[in-house]
């Protein structure tokens, strides 16, 4: 490989999600100290000329290498955990690392009940605390009724559905939509809260169709700007779709780290469930296939740990 | 089957749940129908409605009870406050899978759909708790949100968002330690400072939830005794304790109330009751020493 190539090649290896450990062996294993320097002035992004006359690692890229390194021990770790565990360390970090709330929508609205329940006892065992105290504890804004009562639902998972009581809840909701429109406080509304945190997907996902019979619009459209009402909608009624869109969000270059990790968790935890669907939706919404993207975002062991996860299904 | 009371009485009291089970099982298969057909016949004497629970595994009498509960306009939110204050995690949770099979809804969306207001706030989030049952207490935090009650208490601020966040998450181990903490600091035990209102229904279910969730026996003595004397507004009080607490606490219970009441359980409710529903609860209450 040319020079200037393999300082591409280099970069490329360090660049995106993972690293290319294979590219990092070939290329910096066989490099002479010359080179190595060589590639230190050249590269700005990484090495900054200190006072005293060396080109010294750039702190905030090293702490992102660490990151990038240990993406694919995260992933295995995160794959090979019983899925209580998981999910109880997922709504413990939801809690603390950021926050991101949202992920607390996403892990009580997106699992079975049972599943649910498991992290809840999990959580016992890892933290000696419920997760719906911490959860109450640590949120003091408005979205905390509707966070801690998503964490503590148990949803019934039948069939049997009241199409009555259906019509007229999507048709509350319409009014409430329309009477908050702008002032951004449906979450205040006990109702709403009642409704979206209580009642059994199927009942939700009929709400959810009544919804746009009555008003034309799609509920969660129509949710947009509210604090994690949309989300909820959204994971309940249509979750192929919620994790295609955060998906993608995650694997824009330059997010944040926190937004990286998203795709670990994404993959990881659907690989068992519906992945064929989300790779169905994501392919639908963005026009390229979910592999072929990860192909194009991810280095090394840790894009073919996604792949091989990511091929389940089909 | 011959209606043979007194020995239906003692075949049922006798058993316990396990055996309660078989006998179901081998009736069914032998007559092909349900030992206990039609549940919700409003006709059911104190006795048949006591015998009929007690012929329920616990799981199922609970979720029964809350069912009718929802169904109800007068105390209902009581005994609601009642079976998710005084049972288990793991029990509560086991409630809430039965409601499910039983009910075709969740528990929690039934009591949210059934109530309101304050009523809401307080008992949907206790049909949904999953208390870490440890004994470990923080002491800090026991110290900070004592005074967080406390400050809402004199601002009579009853259902404020920080009073029900305390006592629907938190451990009991960790609420006992909160009100020693309000006792210690403030000079009254909390029950005293809520009893601001006679009247107010809501304040006397706040102080009956404190309680359950920290003197269980007392509460069940409380209420037994209302019952017997007829002070209570909740009819089937007697036979719904009774039934519920004959495996789980009744000795306790007892104890309680022969201190309180300086005359034992057995003779008040003797005095109280007759016949067949006074030979069955006077088996159940004895059921332990059986």
């Amino acid at each position: 490989m040319a020079v200037s190539d393999e300082l591409g090649a280099l970069t490329r290896a360090f660049s995106g999600l993972g690293v290319d450990e294979k590219a990092l062996i070939s290329i910096l294993g066989k490099w002479h100290p010359e080179q190595r320097q060589t590639y230190r002035k050249g590269t700005r992004d990484f090495f900054i000329e200190d006072e005293r006359q060396f080109e010294r690692w750039d702190d905030y890229h090293v702490i992102q290498l660490q990151h990038e390194f240990l993406r694919f021990k995260h992933a295995i770790v995160l794959w090979t955990m019983h899925p209580w565990e998981r999910d109880a360390r997922l709504l413990k970090e939801a809690l603390h690392k950021g926050p991101q709330h949202k992920v607390l929508v996403e892990v009580a609205c997106t699992r079975l009940s049972d599943e649910l329940l498991g992290a809840r006892k999990a959580y016992h065992s890892l933290f000696d605390q419920s997760v719906e105290e911490d959860v109450a504890f640590g949120i003091r804004g408005p979205e905390r009724k509707l966070l801690v009562a998503l964490v503590s639902s148990y949803r019934y998972e039948g069939t049997k559905v009241n199409e009555g009581i259906a019509k007229s809840e999507a048709k509350f909701l319409s009014s409430a939509i329309k009477g908050a429109a702008g002032n951004k406080n449906l979450l205040e509304n006990e109702e709403v809260v009642r409704i979206v945190a209580t009642r059994s997907k199927p009942h939700l996902t009929l709400v959810y169709n009544h919804y746009k019979e009555i008003t034309g619009n799609y509920l969660d459209e129509d949710l947009e700007g509210e604090l994690y009402l949309q989300e909820t909608v959204q994971c309940l009624c249509k979750p192929q779709e919620y994790f295609s869109k955060v998906l993608d969000a995650s694997m824009r270059p330059d997010v944040d780290e926190l937004k990286k990790e998203a795709v670990t968790r994404i993959i990881v935890t659907r690989a068992d469930v519906d992945m064929k669907l989300l790779k169905q939706e994501y392919n639908h919404k963005y026009g390229v296939s979910l592999p072929n993207k990860i192909e194009d975002v991810a280095n090394g062991n840790y894009r073919d740990f996604l792949l091989t996860l990511v091929a389940r299904g089909d | 089957m011959e209606n043979n009371e007194a020995l239906i009485i003692q075949i049922l009291a006798h058993r316990n749940a396990a055996q309660l089970k078989l006998i179901r099982e081998t009736y069914a298969a032998t007559y092909g129908e349900d030992l206990l057909k039609d549940l919700d016949s409003e006709l059911w004497s104190d006795f048949q409605r006591a015998l009929l629970l007690w012929t329920l595994d616990p799981t199922e009498r609970d979720a029964y009870l809350v069912n009718e509960a929802n169904k109800q306009l007068t105390s209902s939110n009581w005994v609601i406050m009642e079976i998710a204050c005084t049972r288990s995690s793991n029990d509560l949770f086991l409630v809430r899978k039965e409601y499910h099979a039983r009910y075709k809804r969740s528990l929690e969306e039934d009591v949210a759909y059934h109530t309101t207001g304050d009523y809401r706030k307080l008992l949907v989030p206790l049909v949904s708790a999953f208390r870490y049952e440890g004994d470990e207490v923080n002491m800090m935090l026991a110290k900070s949100e004592a005074k967080i009650l406390h400050e809402k208490i004199c601002d009579k601020a009853y259902n404020h968002e920080e009073v029900i966040r305390i006592l629907t998450t938190r451990s009991k181990a960790q609420i006992n330690a909160t009100l020693n903490q309000y006792n210690s600091q403030f000079g009254n035990a909390i029950n005293k400072d809520l009893k601001s209102d006679p009247k107010d229904d809501y304040l006397s279910l706040l102080r009956a939830t404190i309680k359950c969730l920290t003197r269980p026996e007392k509460y069940f003595e409380k209420t037994l005794r209302l019952a017997i004397n007829k002070l209570g507004k909740d009819e089937w009080a007697l036979t719904r304790v009774v039934v519920t607490q004959a495996e789980v606490n009744m000795q306790c219970i007892k104890e309680e109330y022969h201190k309180r009441n300086s005359v034992p359980l057995e003779r008040a409710i003797a005095g109280d009751t007759s016949g067949d529903y006074e030979n069955l609860l006077l088996a159940l209450i004895g059921h332990e020493d059986a």
